[in-house]
């Protein structure tokens, strides 16, 4: 009977599936697709941005290839977000563990607080982080000079300057993954805990042998977004230090974003843009091979 | 971490409570900068300029408000912030549920390939490649001086996250809902308005959120579409005009008044929807 009711329905089924998709559909087929083809149909030619569009074959690709600041953009990309990795991992699981504590009062208030910098636009947070590592009035350097360090050139320093792009980058991040954490967290059996507590593992101990590789699938996404987010890394560092000082904090969308809006080589920034969406696509699906056997994204 | 009753000795004590001062000390470390900026608004610039750790000032004034608002457009700006971040909730909210609705139930070859093709463009849309395109389809449609262009944009870009979170929400809940519903005789739409839609309160209100953030914060597309036309900037636009306010030396104080007027609407949102918002993304994104 269920069989001959399915088989009824199948068709209008469908139907309304394409009915229901469709909003979602169309806004992604002409807001989503369509730019992309015709970004790649740009990539072709020499577009300024204004009249000239000449179709050029291979051109842009052949001279991306050859463009030394184009490999080292993405090289301090690739430096960039393999160094914080660990800490957009790390610190979002530690204030899980925090905040899901039934020892420490109030934690569903800490929990609103920790996710609060999440909701900043990244002008916002540039603004507070900008003001917080200012080299003569911020507060870092004032509490450094309180514990008698030489105050530091933060925004100076290549070295620094990307520190702080890597403070704010976790800073407006932790909270979202740590929700995720805390999600995992719930979702692990009670009587795995007490089993363990009977077993007299302490806490450490239980934390390390039960909770964190029970929170694996968790990880294998935290690991997924943070990867392609931070590869993506743009608005945050237009809100700070806009690829400086020099171009040590200019990673690969920034300088696509100036190939094309600073210097209307918009032909050559889609060719660079395809190019890096290739590359994105091919760590991502590494990344959600090696992991898919843990974790159901 | 579960409360026990073990009893714990002295050592697992201060190891313990060395954990939480490090847990503890990292909190204060996220929550302080936003307390510094809100407070740090009601400061002179030259209080600000002080620097140190007073986080009140020793004044409190709302003349950076007065000051701000003079200089910058700011009335309608909130407007368009509003119009824009509601905008985009409603739209977000109705597609993504729809679509994660029949994602979830609707089970054929296409589905599970369009829903992979989803997916696989949240992950990569890099935004940058596509805003020169976008603007010169929003000039063939005649669409690029007005905030619905963005809106529209904004959604279509960025709704693949909403229907990978309301997928997962509708796969916890049980299909019986549908199939008793259809045997009340409701048809696909009826089921889905009537028995669906109102159990997905969390989901929708973890949606609401997420969308209405991504609206009220969304700056380059408004940069490049509202270029010739102040009164279509938001907030996030003015705000940044404001660096150039004041006399060449950076105007913080104004600016600190800027960027509060930004969050706060932003925090009480937050705020209302929390209760639910917490659940909704742990339970879609670890069940998704």
């Amino acid at each position: 009977m269920k069989k001959r009711r399915k088989a009824n329905t199948a068709f209008r089924h469908t139907g309304a599936f394409w009915l229901f998709v469709l909003p979602s559909l169309g806004l992604f087929a002409l807001f989503f697709l369509l730019p992309l083809v015709l970004s790649i149909w740009f990539s072709f030619t020499d577009f300024d941005g204004w009249k000239k569009m000449n179709f050029i074959g291979l051109q842009n690709y052949a001279k991306i290839l050859t463009d030394s600041s184009f490999y080292l953009s993405l090289g301090r990309t690739f430096i960039y977000t393999i160094v914080n990795l660990p800490f957009k991992v790390a610190i979002p699981l530690l204030l899980a563990a925090l905040v899901t504590s039934k020892k420490l009062k109030g934690n569903t208030a800490v929990r609103t607080m920790i996710y609060i910098p999440v909701l900043f636009s990244s002008l916002v947070a540039g603004i507070t982080i900008n003001w917080m590592f200012s080299q003569e009035y911020g507060l870092v350097n004032f509490l450094l000079e309180k514990m008698g360090m030489t105050p530091l050139e933060w925004s100076l320093n290549p070295t620094l300057a990307t520190v702080v792009i890597s403070i704010a980058s976790n800073w407006v991040s932790a909270g979202y993954y740590m929700l995720l954490y805390v999600g995992g967290i719930n979702n692990i059996s009670k009587e795995l805990y007490e089993a363990a507590s009977i077993d007299g593992s302490g806490k450490a101990h239980t934390f390390f042998h039960i909770t964190v590789p029970l929170l694996l699938p968790t990880t294998f996404i935290v690991l997924l977004l943070s990867t392609v987010n931070l590869l993506k890394e743009y608005a945050l560092i237009q809100g700070i230090t806009l690829g400086g000082p020099g171009t040590s904090t200019t990673y690969i969308v920034q300088y696509i974003f100036s190939q094309g809006f600073d210097q209307y080589k918009y032909g050559y920034a889609s060719a660079a843009g395809v190019l890096v969406s290739i590359v994105f696509i091919i760590i991502a699906a590494i990344q959600f091979k090696m992991t898919k056997g843990g974790g159901e994204v | 971490m579960k409360e026990t009753h073990a009893v714990y000795s002295p050592g697992t004590k201060v190891a313990r409570a060395i954990g939480w001062i490090f847990l503890t000390a990292l909190a204060v470390m996220i929550i302080f900068p936003v307390l510094y900026i809100i407070f740090g608004s009601f400061k002179s610039n030259s209080e600000l300029l002080v620097g140190g750790s007073n986080i009140f000032p020793t004044v409190w004034s709302v003349n950076n408000y007065i000051q701000a608002w003079q200089q910058a457009n700011f009335a309608v700006y909130t407007k368009n912030s509003l119009i824009l971040a509601l905008g985009v909730m409603i739209l977000s909210l109705v597609t993504s549920t729809m679509a994660g609705y029949v994602f979830s139930r609707t089970k054929f070859r296409g589905s599970a390939l369009l829903y992979g093709v989803f997916i696989a463009f949240m992950f990569i849309n890099t935004g940058s490649v596509s805003i020169r395109p976008l603007y010169e389809l929003a000039v063939k449609l005649h669409m690029n001086n007005n905030l619905f262009s963005v809106i529209f944009i904004s959604t279509g870009t960025g709704q693949a996250t909403y229907i990978f979170l309301a997928k997962g929400f509708v796969d916890s809940l049980p299909k019986e809902l549908d199939e008793a519903a259809k045997i009340d005789g409701c048809t696909f739409f009826q089921t889905f308005y009537k028995v669906i839609a109102p159990l997905l309160k969390p989901v929708i209100a973890t949606i609401a959120l997420l969308s209405f953030r991504q609206g009220w914060n969304e700056y380059v597309l408004p940069l490049v579409f509202t270029m010739s036309n102040d009164a279509m900037r938001p907030l996030t636009v003015g705000v940044n005009m404001l660096k150039n306010a004041g006399d060449g030396t950076a105007a913080w104080n104004i600016m600190f008044a800027g960027a509060t007027i930004a969050i706060v609407p932003m925090i009480l949102v937050y705020i209302f929807f929390q209760r639910y918002f917490m659940g909704g993304v742990a339970a879609g994104a670890v069940k998704g």
